[in-house]
């Protein structure tokens, strides 16, 4: 199994100065971004590498590939950041023996089908329920946009 | 004359075209879109795209700039590069965008292209080493 240092939510995936900033706390050798769309997509792959942050490799693969891809043995000193747009991503994940403790959610934007939480992340009810599950399962979700942030407890948001 | 759009994170691209106009007068065929913390992206990106839209059906010719490179209004962007032709800087500075503005009355999209990247470069000033230098 690989080393996964962080498994973040945030539907902007690599954007400017905030995941650079995470890098510097958890410093990793490679992002690994969860997405069956944008892994069919090749501008946005091509955009979302280049938007790397310098000596970390970004690799973007569909759900099934990236369950492979985690299983497999770790190479040396390689340290990966999961990032996805959506809970579900990451629930499916754990229901493919992959073990995962703790999520930190960064943005869910709004739209049509979601309610707000607070100013950075809102949830429609599947995604809501998704992410009760996981609490249930005593897997940790803290809210926390960048690492200098206090980080808040999803039980604390989700009333 | 063609068109420009600006497109920031927060009210950046508002501020810039309403400073802007301040110094050069009022604009015309200039939009701004700003993405906020957690807004809906897909309703921006529409909102460029009914821009896109709207210049290409008058024949203009459209240069969009962006604030931050690989910021997420950054991305947006590029995500239509493939769909809508159009010419996209990133790195929108307050005097750059002032001589796009006096410019485009009398050049042509390409030629204010031509020397953009200098002008962008030279905008930031060591105004220090310039007064000791000019021996103030």
């Amino acid at each position: 199994m690989k080393n996964i240092s962080l498994v973040r939510i945030d539907d902007r995936l690599i954007h400017g100065q905030v995941i650079t900033a995470w890098v510097k706390v958890f410093p990793v050798t490679k992002i690994l971004i969860i997405d069956n769309e944008l892994a069919g997509n090749r501008l946005m792959s091509r955009i979302y590498r280049a938007a790397a942050p310098i000596g970390i490799e970004v690799l973007i693969k569909n759900e099934e590939d990236s369950i492979n891809f985690i299983k497999e043995p770790p190479l040396k000193n390689e340290e990966i950041m999961i990032l996805v747009k959506t809970p579900q991503v990451i629930e499916r994940l754990t229901q493919n023996e992959i073990p995962i403790s703790k999520i930190v959610l960064g943005g869910m934007g709004a739209r049509d089908d979601r309610k707000r939480f607070n100013r950075n992340i809102s949830v429609n009810q599947e995604e809501e329920d998704c992410l009760k599950r996981m609490l249930n399962n005593n897997i940790s979700i803290v809210y926390q946009l960048v690492p200098l942030e206090t980080p808040m407890d999803l039980n604390n948001i989700i009333k | 004359m063609f068109d420009i759009i600006v497109i920031s994170h927060g009210s950046f691209s508002c501020s810039l075209l309403e400073t802007a106009e301040l110094i050069a007068g009022k604009q015309s065929n200039v939009k701004t879109l700003g993405v906020d913390l957690g807004c809906n992206l897909d309703e921006v990106k529409n909102e460029l795209i009914a821009y896109l839209t709207e210049s290409k059906n008058n024949n203009r010719d459209v240069l969009v700039l962006s604030d931050l490179f690989f910021g997420s209004p950054f991305t947006l962007v590029c995500s239509l590069m493939e769909d809508f032709e159009f010419k996209h800087y990133s790195g929108i500075n307050l005097p750059t965008f002032l001589e796009i503005l006096t410019q485009r009355h009398c050049l042509s999209l390409d030629e204010i292209l031509e020397n953009l990247l200098i002008i962008a470069q030279s905008s930031i000033i060591d105004v220090n080493s310039y007064f000791c230098e000019e021996g103030v």
